[in-house]
């Protein structure tokens, strides 16, 4: 079943995702005020292990928007939904450095809200690095701090 | 006698905007993007240290 709601470790509603691409790209259904169907895509750089993460609006022709609805009232899950992923990823790519942002400040905000929250139960499991608005250095993740980008890595 | 020209650093990695056609090319762009950001990252680091 793809489009359903379930529970995380973490205990927070994840929506189900469809594995595509490889395992690089996983597709899912947003329901909030809206149903809107949603990828999360990983891609490798130029610096091997060195994998960017987008959150994308699939369109009715498959095109994908990197503008997203923030209005949809389903945060939380979709933030759960893209930890996951992660987990997934990093599992099957234990190497990975993944590094992402959002494409608006308020987007960027929820994923530093969403880390601090869970920031015990991730740091068993990963290394997170900010990479500081005011200054730009790079450090490892601290909540309450403004940070423009981040970088996940799995623990071996 | 040579003038020295102080440039402003008024470069702004900017993410990825508007619809791409698959994965490939958004993922492409948003590569592009990463890698601008750790760039202008180190660069505003060494700046920093330089004026310090």
């Amino acid at each position: 079943m793809l489009w359903s709601l379930q529970h995380y470790a973490m205990d927070q509603p994840v929506y189900d995702v469809k594995v595509l691409e490889d395992g690089c790209r996983f597709d899912f259904l947003s329901i909030g005020y809206t149903a809107t169907h949603k990828a999360i895509l990983y891609r490798e750089t130029k610096i091997p292990f060195l994998y960017s993460l987008t959150l994308a609006e699939v369109q009715w022709d498959g095109k994908l928007s990197a503008t997203i609805n923030n209005s949809n009232a389903d945060v939380k899950p979709t933030m759960a939904t893209i930890s996951k992923t992660i987990e997934t990823f990093t599992a099957a790519n234990p190497r990975a450095v993944v590094g992402f942002m959002g494409n608006t400040d308020a987007k960027t905000r929820l994923y530093r809200i969403a880390i601090s929250r869970d920031l015990d139960k991730f740091l068993g499991k990963y290394l997170i690095w900010g990479v500081r608005s005011d200054n730009g250095k790079r450090e490892l993740f601290e909540p309450n701090q403004p940070y423009e980008y981040f970088f996940v890595t799995s623990r071996f | 006698m040579k003038t020295q020209v102080k440039k402003t650093n008024d470069f702004k990695a900017q993410p990825p905007k508007g619809i791409y056609a698959n994965s490939e090319e958004l993922g492409r762009d948003m590569n592009r993007f990463l890698l601008e950001t750790l760039l202008e990252s180190a660069y505003n680091e060494i700046r920093s240290k330089q004026e310090q």
